[in-house]
Order: C-alpha cells, then structure tokens, then sequence
C-alpha cells in the first residue's frame, strides 16, 4: 500500500534534503507538508523546491498552514486538515526531522486517533551552528488531548529526556517544583555533546529531588521506551502527578509519546520557542537516520506493565494513601 | 485603560458608522470644533474667576468625561493605528445623534461658571451659542441645553427635580429622536462624581490660599475659614464600577503627628467637620445614584449600589480601626409577613390623601 | 535546589510544599501584623516575589499545620480560624482543555476544575486533621453533601470526606479521560459552581457543633497560575458581601499586573473587596520590619542545629577592617563637622545637637570611605548580616540561598561551622551569586523570561550597567550617600513609557527589580510621570516630562496617595530629595 509522507516544513537544509530522498526511495503516493506562518516566507524557498520535486515523481503534495504561537490555533487547523488525507488503516511516514515538538504530538495524536499505521522517521543535520539555536523561550504549556490525568491533592513529578539545553529543562523545573524529577540525559559525543552539556552537572547532578540518568534520546524504540520505565519507580503513577518533557533530540518526542500510550494519566509538556536561528543547523547525514514504527498499543512488547487503571484513590499531602 | 480620549473615539466611531450622510460628518465637525475653541477660551479660565471655586476648568472637564465613558463602560481597546478596535458604544442604549448630544452638553455643562456659580447651568446656553456662533442649529442648541442645564440647581419651579423637569418624549434633533431625560441624567451623575484631589491644589491648600466667604451650612462652627470642599477634594476617590453595579468611594485621610495630641484636641477640630462632609457627600452620592437611576434608563440601571469606605492613616502608615465598607443599596426585601396597619401608615406616609379617613370624607361628603 | 551534606545545612530554601511538616512548623517565624491580617474575616490579597514566604504563610495557617501546631505547641485547636489551604501551581490548573470548547463553555470548564480542587482541599483538610465531630455532625455533613454532589455514596456518614475525594476524583478522571479520546471534544460532566458546591459545604460544616463559630479561611496559593476565567471568577468570588462563613486569602506573585477584573466586567477594588497584605518589603533599613524578620529566621535555623543563642550578626560578621575604615570614616566626618559647627566635644552638646552629628555621619560617613578609597583598591570585603539582608531585597529566599551556599562551602572543606561564617567566604560567596546574576544578565535573559526578546535583553543589560556606573560614580564623586537617585527622561511619550515598562517587567520577573510604581503628576499644562524604582536597595525617582521645558514645579499637587510618599519619608529619615519636591 502507497504511503503518506507527512512533514514539517522548515528552512533547514536536511528538510528538502531528507523528503527528497524519502520521495526518490519510492513508495510515496502522498505528501502532507504543514508549514508555520510565522516563518512561512522563511521556509517558502524549501517549500516551493519541494514542489517541483514532488510533481517530478507524480507526488500529490498538499500544505498545511498552522500557527504556533497558541496551542489551540495550531491544534485547530491540524484536526480540520489531516483527516482530509489520513485515515483509518492508511500508511503513514511522518518525517519528524524539523517539526516542532507540539504540533509533531497533535499529528500523532490526530493519526492514532484516525487509526493510521505509523512509522516516524529523523534524519540527522550534518552539524549544528555553533551558535544559540533558539531563544526567547515560552512559558511552559501542557499539550491539548494529551495532559494526562491531574488530580488535586498531588504533588507533580516530572520525567524528563534532555538535550543540549538545561537551560529549559531549569525553567521547567522552577515552573513546576517538582518533588521528583527523573532526568535521562542524552550520551555520546554526537554533534558537540559534551561541550554544549556543559553546566549541566553543576546545575543538577547530587540535587536531592533530581535523578539523573544516561539515555539514548535518539532510541525511540518499544526497547528504548521499557528501559526508561524500569528507570522509574512503580509508583509514581500514582503518587504524582506526572508531566514528561522532551527536551533532546527529537527522537525523544515518540518515546514521551509512547510512554503517554502506556500511562495516558502522564501529561506532556512543551516549551515554545519565540526565535530559532536561521542558520540553525547545516547539511544532512542520511547514515544515521533514525526510524521506527508507533504501535497503537504496546502491550505486547511491555508485557509486565499492564497499563494500570486510573486511581481512584487520593493521597494526602504526606502521599500517604488515603 | 479609560482616558479622557475614550469617549471622543466612540464618538467618532459611531458617527462614522451612521452612514455617509452629510449630517453626521457636520456633527463630528462641530464636535471637533468646540474641542478647539473650548479649553483655550473659556475652561482655562474658570478656576481664575473665583479662586475658591474647586476646579471646574479643563481637568475638571476631563474627569467627568472619563466618568461618563466609565458609566457607559466604554472599551479603550485601540489598535496600533489608534482605531477603536471594538464596535462604538458596544453594548450601550445610545444612538449617533444622542452621543453627539452628550459630548457637547458634557463639553459646554460648567462654562456657565466662567460668569460666577450662581446659575451657571443655565448660562451655558448663552457661551455656546456664542463660541459657537452660526455653528449649531436651533434644535441642536436646545437639546444640547436641556441635558446640560439639568446637572445642578433647581428647575424654573424651584424644583430640585430638574430633570423632570424635561421633555418626557424624545426631542427631534437632526431628524432623529434624542432621549433627552437620559442623556441629563447621565451629565448629572458624571458630574457629581467628578471628585477628587484633581479638583484642587495640596500646596495651595497647605498654604491656606482657599479661604470660605460665607460659612458652610454643614460646618459646625460659622466663623470657620477652612474650605472644606477642598479638604474633600483631597481625600476623596471615586470608582465607577459597572460591572459589579457600583460606585465605591475611598476615603485615605491621613493624619499628621501634631493631630494626635491629646491636650489641644488639634485632630478632632481637624477631622470631625471633614468627617461630616465626606458623610453628607456619601449621602448625596447614594441620592444622585438613585436619582440618575431613575431618569437614566437602560444607560444608568446596571447601578444598584454605592459603598464607601473611610481609611485613616497616621503619617502615612495605617491606623487599624476595623472599619468595613458602608453599603447602601437599592434592595428591599419584601417582608415575611404582612402588618397590615404599618402598611396603611406607610401609605400614608406617601401621600396624605390615603389616608383612609380623608378618604371616607371625600367619598361620604 | 538543595546539594546533598553530610552536616544538615540550617538554611534549605526549599518551596514551602515540598518541605517536611516538622520542619515548617520549626522554622515558621509568626509576625504578628501578617497574622492579625490573617485572622481577618475580610479577604486578603497577599503580594510577594516567589520565595518571600507567602506559600509557607498560608501552610501553616492551614487546617493540617494547625493541628500540628497543636500537638507540637499547643496552639488552640479546633482553631477560630480554619484555613484551607488550595495550591494552583498544579498540573490541573495548567491544563488548557477549555481551549477546546466555545467561549461559554470555557468558564464553566474552568470553574469545574477550580471548584473540584477546593472542594477536594477541604476533604482532604479534615482527613488530615480530624476533629471530634458528634455523630449529629457527621449526618449534617452526610446530608449536604448528598443534596449537593451527584452520585456520591455515603454509606456511613463518618466516612464522609473519604466519599467527597472519592466523588471528586472520580468526576475529574472520567472527565479528563474523555477529553483525552478522539479529536472531538464532547464530553460530559456535572457542571458546578462556587455558590452551589463550596458554599454549601463550608455553611454544613458551620453548623456542625465544632465550628458554630468558626471562621473559613480560603488560602488560594499561586492564584497567578489560574486561567484568565479561574482569575475572573475568583475576583467575582471576592466581591461576595456575606464574610459570616468564609473569606479568601489569596497569594500573588506580581499583585500590580494581576488581573483585578470581575466575570460582570467590573473591578475589584482594595479596601472594598479585599485587604493587602505586601510581603515586598521595598524599603529596607535595620529596622525595617524585614531585617527584624531575616534575624528571627537566620537565628531560628541556628539553633535548630544547636546553635541556640547565636545572633545572626555574630554568625555572620562584618569585616573588621571594613568596619574599622567606616568607623574612621564616620568620625573624620563627624569631626568636620563639629569643626564646622563650632563645637568642640560630642558629649558636651545637647540631645538635637548630638542627633544632627549622628545624621550628618550617616549620611556623609561611608560616601566619604568610599570615596577616598584607592582607585587600585580590591572589591570591598562583602560581608555582614546587615548586608546580607540588604542585598536580599525583601525576599528571604534571597538570604536563605547564599546562606546555604556558605554553610555548604565550609562543610565540604571540613572547616567548623559554629563559630559563623569567615568574613571571606561570605564575600565570595555574594560575589559569585552577583558574578551569576551579571552571567545571567549578559548572556541571556530571553532564555529565562517569558516574552523577553534578546534585543529586549540587550536593552536591560545596557540599562543595568549604566545604573551600576552612575551609582558607584555617584558614590565616590558626591559627599553624600545616594539613598534615591532621581532622572528626568524627555520626550516621554507613551512609545518611549511603553518600551521603557515592559524592560521594567521583565527585569521584575527576573527579580532584577523589585517594585516600580507609576505616579502621574499634574503640574500646570505638564505632565510629569515619576516611577519609583527600587534597584537593590536604591530608590531610583524617575521623572519624566514631555515638554522639554523646565517644569514648574507645583509642589505638593502630587496625585500620589499619602500612604507612598509619607511612607518614603518614614522609613527613609526625610532624604533631602524628597524635602525639595515638597
């Protein structure tokens, strides 16, 4: 069965240069771009390339326009546009290489709900400016459809994948003051990793509330997902109020979603960003592209985790059962 | 935030949207004309006609055109061109050629007062149709003057109900009907609740420049010199709130440290007649309420409810008399039982003709 | 955040919820004006920057810490005043699910939420500390309950607050568990209001045997955290005339930009609907009821970990030679000026003679010092109570966080503890954190502030350093010590105010500025704006004309309210600046 090809456009390189190769290695009948307008005209050259490309390989290419500055505005046109393209049983491909971390959650949130078969793919920038690459940061917003289960009575706990900016990840944590916070920080020596990581021991290594562990933020398999739950204790689901941030590289985005689809009583946070670096990133490196596929349900794979029924019991401000 | 520019953007705003006929722009025109002429000529010279007057010139003008766009709680929400950026008078029982109306007899109400107090509301008539000489039309310039000259004294009956004194009907100006009670009722409460320490000057008030000529008939003691009004103005802030249904008054009286010795009792010759003042002017709030009320139709009825609260500071810092807010409002609630002869007293009360033994004599006589 | 010890470090600074009981309770200093504004039966706004202690104000004032305070202190309980405490930093109130609905529907969504957690907030206080109901009470509150939440199962009326939580979480997960399915949002749910679900329970608990004459006290916490509908609805809430039963307290971060408006478009007004209590503290000196407060704490802490009797100046000493320059400083002057006046001895003159050489000592002394200081001279030693509680700005977690880091310092190099802080640890310790705060400054606060722009940032940074320089020019090239510096700004039109406001905002929510207050004044045909900025213990007096004449002052025709200026004037000893605009 033909694919669509959803993505978001951007004007980095490794946007038209990525869809393109999806669309040269065939099987794409159908290409969903959504474009932000606030950088429309910065991402009209990309976007206009793509079009030639796709009429080239007989490629139906549609656009969706959002805006990001609200949840509810972005929120609103994705629910009246994607079903128009996806729908129950259809193959989906969504390029999440360049998509903004909010939107890349309603999309998979709106094709679960369609019934889509989906796989996710990221492909890697040749590099990274060695410069800021985004700034003026929102405040934090819990995303729509996905804020979990929020009772009163309960202190929060935050599960965090983080990346290169702790500087978000401290914003977050001062928002919300968490009792608990479960931090899995990005190894390996990819893309200035260490040097860009610098500051984040002082800021929350040996911190009473904060747990901080190695993980592969660019794992988003069903693997990946059980060894970030085995890092969490069992009862959190019920102790707390959770929120999961992705803050890492995007790959970390499907693992957060995923974990919603096992603990939907979990909330998923975004921070937004108000400026991203035009030069944010350069080139592309098709050897390390990163994929996998989003089951419906993963029960099959966490067989020792059945997703738990809500609680209905409180706890008191010690978290002692009630 | 409501500014004194409020009211002339939705004026301009729903003149605009009147329609293109060559009426409205004239209005808009003769508006725009008498905010010209107006400030320099007369209302920057009203305070220096008789300095112990409290200030009815330009920042007088201003606060009660404030308070009139607060009465009819008039969005200030301007866009970056400086257009309105909701619909004129959104939400507000008025039409084009009664805005006008009001906006002028808010303009030309207290120029009357360029010629002395006394009377001044009658002789506004007089200085608009001479600053404005050719300008307005006959039924212009008589509606204009009905709404304005209702704010203060009495009727030609001698009746302090001046405003029943006006046309019940809705008078014809421009072809189109003008509720002119309402409108006066609205001028009137705008007016009344133009106070605070804008009306006059703390240093000249520290320097004793305001001196009474004839004593006060709330002061206690006839040969007191000190101008109360203006200690009034002073202390005295009126919020207009029409979302909660009404007007709040604060009082902040601040007490020096001479004030409180005892032995020469300096505080109580100093606060007592401020106090009898502020007390008669809450009364006369709540009657101005009540009174705008009744005339002001839709424009007025969201206000069921006048509170003040009196605060008392020592040098600034606040001294702790657990005073709550004082409430006075329209309810009545009707009692659980009847008595039937309180009832018949009340009655009465009303109007002596009801009384039943009158009664008996006009039927049986 | 706290780093692991291995001595417990007296100073943790932790937000107040996440605190242990005990600990709250050990290290809670009452303040008797907060808390006679407390026991009011007339709702209180309370202001204050994060870490200036309302949450741990309201905590222990709730139902739970009152009973503690019981058993620990035996503080009276069943209280007068029972508080219960409602926090809205949560992820309920973060949710934005009323987004998804039409407008209508948003208010009642929200409502649901914010009444769902009062309600909830008063089950679980009375779970929490349980008092000696009688069985009548318990069929009192039975009854109510089933008349007014729907479905609720009480099948023993004892259990009745269990069953409320149970009702109240049931509701909220079915709910939000519907809104989570699908792409539609239909879903459904038993609306309820303020009137017809708290103020039922609270007037059922009011005629229980226990709390006849009982006072309910609301403590809503973080009330900045509600939607803009949870923040109209509890302005509406405030309006509420009846006080017999309830009233709120409500805590506030930024009270000056906080949304006052009602659901009926109209204002909450202070005084008439609510009292202020200010934790900001803007005007600090020795005796300022906050340097009493930063004592009380600093020394509570103390001698929680043994340290009984300590006073917090000997734990924390100034530098002997910084204090023996400014007392030379201090009495070349005052010997100038007896010179000047004179006078031949200090103990030969009169009480106003010897208070005129005290004042002119406190104003010239330590400008003198620092102006005759080598220009090659090192940073002056920052240490000192004093200056801690200065540099803390009015908010304790300010003092509490270097504090920590002090004590921390010393454990992890095993130097002792008890005998206070060495003047030099102190001192690096207050010149790293500024080091921080200039890094933070400089490199980026658009990363930390909502809505502010690098360009803003920039623009606050210049701003910031040409303060800093004119203050230390000022300093040494003036005889006098600056307590308020004035400018004027022309052509202040509202483009050049609005640029300049919202910097001030952002500076404010970085806790880089504690207090700006506008006044408009009156002065003939100009208008003079006067900001009073506090900037690290200086009073910045703003005045900007839009005329590029020279104002005529008309002294005294200030619109300001009498409680500002007179309490500048208080609690600055009447700085001549002032004395010259009136």
């Amino acid at each position: 069965m033909a694919t669509i090809l959803v993505s978001f456009a951007s004007w980095e390189p490794r946007f038209i240069m990525g869809v393109t190769h999806l669309i040269k290695s065939g099987g794409i009948d159908k290409c969903v771009v959504i474009y932000s307008t606030e950088y429309a005209t910065r991402t009209a050259p990309n976007r206009t390339e793509l079009q030639i490309v796709a009429r080239e390989h007989n490629v139906e290419l549609n656009e969706i326009p959002i805006e990001l500055e609200t949840s509810i505005a972005s929120w609103k046109q994705l629910v009246q546009e994607l079903p128009q393209y996806a729908t129950g049983g259809i193959d989906v491909l969504f390029d999440i290489s360049t998509a903004p971390r909010e939107p890349l959650w309603y999309t998979l949130h709106i094709l679960d709900a369609l019934g889509c078969n989906m796989r996710w793919v990221y492909h890697h920038p040749g590099a990274y400016t060695k410069d800021w690459l985004s700034r003026n940061s929102q405040s934090p917003r819990l995303i729509l459809k996905r804020s979990g289960i929020a009772l009163p009575g309960k202190k929060t706990c935050i599960i965090a994948l983080a990346g290169f900016d702790h500087e978000r990840l401290a914003q977050l944590i001062e928002r919300y003051e968490p009792i608990k916070c479960f931090v899995g920080r990005q190894t390996g020596n990819q893309l200035d990793n260490p040097s860009r990581n610098t500051g984040f021991n002082e800021a929350f290594v040996n911190q009473k509330e904060i747990e901080v562990f190695d993980f592969n933020c660019y794992d988003a398999s069903n693997d990946a997902v059980q060894s970030l739950l085995n890092r969490l204790p069992i009862d959190i689901w019920e102790k707390y109020n959770v929120i999961g941030a992705a803050l890492g590289p995007k790959p970390s985005a499907i693992t957060m979603f995923k974990l919603t689809q096992i603990h939907p009583e979990m909330g998923l946070v975004y921070i937004p960003s108000g400026e991203y670096n035009p030069e944010y990133s350069s080139g592309i490196d098709l050897n390390k592209t990163s994929c996998g596929k989003i089951d419906r349900l993963v029960p099959l794979v966490l067989e020792n985790l059945k997703p738990p029924s809500v609680p209905l019991v409180a706890h008191g401000a010690d978290n002692l059962p009630v | 935030m409501i500014s004194r520019d409020t009211f002339d953007l939705h004026l301009k705003g729903i003149l605009d949207s009147a329609g293109t006929s060559q009426a409205m722009k004239t209005l808009w025109a003769k508006y725009q004309l008498a905010k010209d002429k107006l400030p320099a000529d007369i209302l920057s010279w009203i305070p220096k006609v008789d300095g112990n007057l409290s200030e009815h010139g330009i920042l007088h003008i201003d606060n009660v055109f404030e308070n009139a766009a607060r009465l009819l709680s008039l969005s200030p929400e301007v866009g970056s061109d400086g257009a309105l950026e909701v619909k004129p008078f959104c939400g507000v029982d008025i039409k084009p050629v009664e805005a006008f109306v009001l906006g002028m007899a808010l303009f030309f109400h207290d120029t009357g007062n360029i010629a002395g107090r006394k009377g001044h509301a009658k002789n506004g008539r007089a200085i608009m149709c001479e600053v404005l000489k050719d300008v307005l039309k006959i039924d212009e310039i008589r509606g204009i003057d009905q709404v304005m000259s209702a704010h203060s004294g009495v009727a030609a009956t001698g009746d302090p109900d001046t405003i029943k004194a006006l046309d019940v009907a809705p008078r014809y100006i421009c072809k189109e009907p003008v509720r002119i009670r309402q409108l006066a009722a609205l001028v009137r409460f705008a007016d009344d609740l133009a106070e605070g320490p804008q009306r006059t000057s703390n240093y000249l008030r520290s320097k004793g420049a305001f001196v009474i000529t004839k004593p006060a008939s709330h002061a206690s003691n006839e040969k007191e010199e000190r101008n109360i009004f203006h200690d009034y103005a002073s202390i005295t802030t009126v919020n207009i709130d029409k979302g909660n249904g009404r007007i709040a008054l604060q009082y902040n009286i601040n007490l020096e440290d001479n004030m409180f010795d005892p032995q020469k009792g300096v505080g109580r010759e100093f606060l007592e007649p401020l106090l009898r003042m502020v007390f008669y002017r809450i009364k006369k709030t709540d009657d101005e309420r009540r009174y705008a009320r009744f005339y002001g139709g839709k424009l007025l009825a969201d206000f069921h409810t006048t509170e003040a609260l009196v605060q008392f500071y020592r040098n600034g810092i606040d001294i702790d008399t657990g005073l709550v807010p004082l409430v006075l409002n329209d309810l009545v609630v009707p009692p659980h039982s009847e008595d039937i002869n309180k009832s018949t007293e009340w009655i009465k009360a009303q109007n002596p003709a009801y009384d039943i033994s009158a009664l008996f004599e006009q039927v049986w006589k | 955040m706290n780093t692991q010890t291995t001595q417990a470090n007296p100073f943790e600074y932790d937000a107040a919820l996440n605190l242990p009981a005990d600990m709250l309770i050990d290290w809670y200093i009452e303040d008797h004006n907060f808390a006679r504004v407390l026991r009011t039966t007339r709702n209180v706004l309370i202001n204050g920057h994060r870490g200036s202690g309302k949450s741990m104000m309201l905590i222990y004032n709730s139902l739970r810490f009152q009973k503690l305070r019981h058993e620990r202190k035996q503080h009276e309980f069943p209280p007068q005043h029972v508080g219960i405490y409602v926090p809205c930093n949560t992820p309920l109130t973060h949710r934005q699910d009323h987004e998804l609905m039409p407008i209508g529907q948003q208010v009642t969504l929200s409502e649901f939420y914010f009444v769902m957690a009062i309600v909830e907030a008063i089950a679980e206080a009375f779970e929490a500390a349980p008092v000696d109901f009688l069985a009548e009470d318990y069929i009192i509150l039975a009854d109510e309950l089933r008349a007014v939440m729907p479905n609720i199962v009480i099948n023993e009326a004892s259990s009745v607050f269990t069953q409320m939580r149970r009702n109240v979480k049931n509701q909220l997960i079915i709910l939000q568990q519907s809104l989570q399915q699908g792409i539609l949002t239909e879903v459904e749910y038993n609306a309820v209001s303020f009137y017809s679900l708290v103020t039922p329970i609270l007037s059922a608990l009011k005629r229980t045997s226990i709390f006849k004459q009982a006072h309910f006290s609301i403590l809503i916490d973080d009330a900045h955290d509600l939607n803009l509908h949870q923040k109209m609805l509890l302005n509406s809430w405030l309006t509420y005339r009846d006080h017999s039963v309830f009233s709120f307290k409500v805590a506030v971060a930024g009270l000056r930009t906080h949304n006052l408006r009602t659901l009926s478009g109209g204002t909450v007004l202070e005084g008439h609907d609510y009292l202020i209590l200010d934790l900001e503290q803007p005007f600090q000196s020795e005796e300022s009821n906050y340097a009493q407060f930063a004592k009380a704490v600093i020394e509570q802490r103390l001698a929680g970990v043994g340290l009984e009797g300590v006073a917090a100046e000997n734990f924390f000493p100034q530098a002997p030679e910084f204090e023996a320059d400014i007392e030379a400083a201090n009495a070349s002057v005052a010997q100038e000026y007896l010179k000047a006046k004179g006078w031949d001895n200090l103990s030969d003159l009169t009480t106003d003679q010897k208070k005129s050489v005290r004042d002119h000592v406190y104003k010239y002394g330590r400008a003198k010092y620092f102006r005759e200081r080598k220009a090659k001279s090192n940073l002056p030693t920052y240490a000192g109570f004093d200056t801690l509680v200065h540099l803390s700005t009015g908010v304790i977690r300010n003092l509490l966080n270097p504090c920590y880091q002090m004590f921390d310092s010393l454990v992890s190099k095993n130097e002792p503890v008890a005998s206070g802080i060495p003047t030099g640890t102190q001192s690096d310790i207050v010149k790293s954190k500024s080091d921080e705060a200039w890094e933070q400054i400089r490199r980026g606060l658009e990363k930390v502030v909502e809505g502010c722009t690098k360009e803003d940032a920039d623009y606050l940074c210049n701003l910031l350093t040409a303060l800093g320089d004119y203050f230390v020019k000022r300093l040494t090239n003036h005889k006098s010590e600056p307590r308020i510096l004035s400018f004027i700004i022309s052509e202040a039109e509202s483009e050049n105010m609005k640029f300049l406001e919202n910097l001030f905002r952002i500076a404010q929510e970085a806790q880089l500025l504690t207090s700006v207050v506008v006044v408009l004044k009156l002065v003939a045909d100009v208008r003079i704006i006067s900001l009073l900025i506090e900037f690290y213990g200086l009073y910045l007096d703003w005045m900007c004309v839009d005329s590029m004449e020279e104002p005529q002052y008309q002294a005294g025709s200030w619109l300001m309210p009498h409680v500002l200026k007179n309490q500048l004037k208080a609690m600055l000893r009447a700085e001549s600046t002032l004395n010259s605009l009136d």
